[in-house]
């Protein structure tokens, strides 16, 4: 179980992050959805370690220190590195040795091409590749499905069940509701730095409900299209 | 237009500003260290005329990548983009050509603005999508990336070392294992993005010692057709060399603590200022060597924490 307690950001005397508590169990999957601005990825990035914070982030296992997979939102490739080493890169940072890179090459994308070259859904499908070859314990995806093709789509909503089923613990953010819907177990509001509302599967119409109300609140009238 | 010229200029202020500099003392280092080396080059060089309009436009084309040239040509017209080309291009060659102008080369002031402008209609020198082959894949990072970019150096400098042997000049062949070294380091100039020091599952020693066993390993792959003429060379002097290789294998420590001495940022004062002061004065490694590790190991610590 990953137990987060009172996890808190700020940024001078700007506070992203406001005192979120969570529990994510294994083989659970936990969906986050919120504006643009409202800390999604600065709370990926803090379970993660990748930023500081206060309040804790603990793998209740204490016998494994647990690994993490992060997917970015954009990943970031370094020129002139192809696409498989990215992904020897990758395993060697785990110390896993012995991959058959063609054979794992789940989204058949070209890997002996420099990976900065990649268009940005390609660019996903890589990273997310090299993620899943790490082996980790929590996976961490941060719009797993922005950018990339149908087809794609369907297998990542594939590779989320069959990770679910080995007990992973899944976190992951979308702007397509349909894809939460498909994937996850709970859904999480996230705005201004806060959660908002935690549900179930069977209430996520009512989050749905929330955001459009955020949405078209007076903004649209206030806009006045012409 | 106007506004595109402002903003390049507060860029390059925010630039300097970002190094820990004052601008305009950073405006004054960069005009005096220019006015220096230019006069070294009409010094030392015959025909520096030429050589120096080469540089200028060598300078000019830095600017030609793909990335840029795209954005330029998706935010302005046609008309405007080859005027601003035209433009940025001039003022680029402007310095080289006063100074050449200074040294009464009219004719060579001349023929740069005409062929910093004739470039200023390419599109780009890219070699974009061709996969250069390396010996690096089994540890892919800083040498396949730094090798194919200068994948090119090294046989120049093996023809160097050659020449060297062949014309009997120990020194030739030096020259040619302290710029291989030189190029190597160089690899190590640029600190990485954090997702790519946070994806290791090892403590902050471990990730190190990987880091500076890869830099040895395949430095030493590539500098050694150039030791092994240093040995044929001269038996006698296989203590120099050793001392060279000594220095050099120390230099590339330091690049590699170097460049984690200030991590994340990528401004890399303390990498630039022991590496200068240890060129003037190698012993120093002894000192900054220990210093680079203990400050990589105090930054990379909160990043490799969960390993730690």
């Amino acid at each position: 179980m990953l137990r987060i307690e009172k996890l808190s950001k700020s940024f001078g005397k700007k506070t992203l992050l406001q005192s979120i508590s969570l529990q994510l169990k294994s083989g659970e999957v936990h969906g986050i959805v919120g504006e643009n601005g409202a800390g999604k990825t600065t709370f990926f990035k803090c379970i993660a370690q990748l930023e500081s914070h206060q309040g804790s982030v603990v793998f209740s296992d204490a016998s494994q220190t647990p690994s993490i997979g992060f997917l970015e939102t954009n990943p970031q490739f370094l020129s002139k590195m192809t696409g498989k080493e990215y992904l020897q890169l990758l395993c060697n940072a785990r110390n896993i040795n012995a991959v058959n890179f063609d054979d794992s090459n789940l989204f058949d994308l070209p890997l002996q091409q420099y990976a900065s070259t990649y268009s940005t859904g390609m660019k996903k499908k890589l990273a997310l590749t090299g993620i899943l070859l790490q082996q980790n314990d929590i996976f961490i995806l941060d719009e797993p499905f922005n950018g990339v093709d149908i087809q794609s789509n369907i297998l990542i909503k594939e590779i989320i069940k069959k990770l679910q089923e080995k007990g992973k613990i899944i976190l992951l953010s979308s702007h397509i509701f349909t894809t939460l819907q498909d994937t996850c177990d709970f859904l999480h509001y996230l705005k201004a730095g806060k959660i908002e509302k935690s549900v179930e599967k069977e209430k996520f119409p009512f989050i749905e409900e929330l955001m459009k109300d955020a949405a078209l609140h007076n903004k649209l009238q206030k806009f006045n299209i012409k | 237009m106007k506004f595109y010229f402002t903003l390049q200029c507060k860029r390059i202020y925010r630039h300097i500003d970002e190094f820990g500099i004052i601008p305009i003392v950073g405006f004054a280092i960069i005009i005096a260290l220019f006015i220096v080396v230019s006069q070294r080059i009409f010094q030392n060089l015959s025909n520096a005329s030429y050589f120096y309009v080469g540089i200028g436009v060598a300078f000019s084309i830095t600017f030609l990548s793909t990335k840029r040239i795209t954005f330029l040509k998706m935010t302005f017209p046609n008309r405007s983009f080859h005027y601003i080309r035209i433009l940025e291009n001039t003022l680029l060659a402007l310095p080289f050509s006063s100074f050449l102008i200074y040294k009464q080369a009219y004719i060579e002031a001349l023929l740069l603005h005409v062929l910093v402008i004739v470039t200023a209609f390419f599109k780009n020198f890219e070699v974009k999508n061709r996969t250069i082959p390396t010996p690096f894949g089994k540890k892919p990072f800083e040498f396949s990336i730094g090798f194919r970019k200068t994948f090119w150096v090294f046989p120049i400098l093996y023809t160097f070392a050659c020449i060297g042997l062949y014309v009997a000049n120990y020194n030739l062949i030096v020259f040619s294992l302290i710029a291989a070294f030189v190029c190597c380091m160089s690899y190590y100039s640029k600190p990485e993005p954090l997702f790519y020091v946070w994806i290791y599952k090892k403590t902050t020693k471990a990730f190190l010692l990987d880091k500076i066993k890869t830099a040895f390993l395949f430095s030493t792959f590539l500098l050694f057709p150039i030791v092994i003429l240093l040995f044929i060379f001269s038996v006698k002097k296989i203590d120099t060399t050793l001392i060279f290789l000594a220095i050099g294998y120390g230099f590339m420590v330091l690049a590699v603590l170097g460049k984690y001495a200030n991590y994340p940022s990528s401004v890399p004062i303390f990498q630039a200022f022991t590496l200068v002061f240890s060129f003037m004065f190698p012993p120093l490694l002894i000192l900054f060597i220990p210093l680079a590790y203990h400050r990589a190991t105090k930054n990379l610590n909160s990043i490799l924490s969960c390993y730690a």
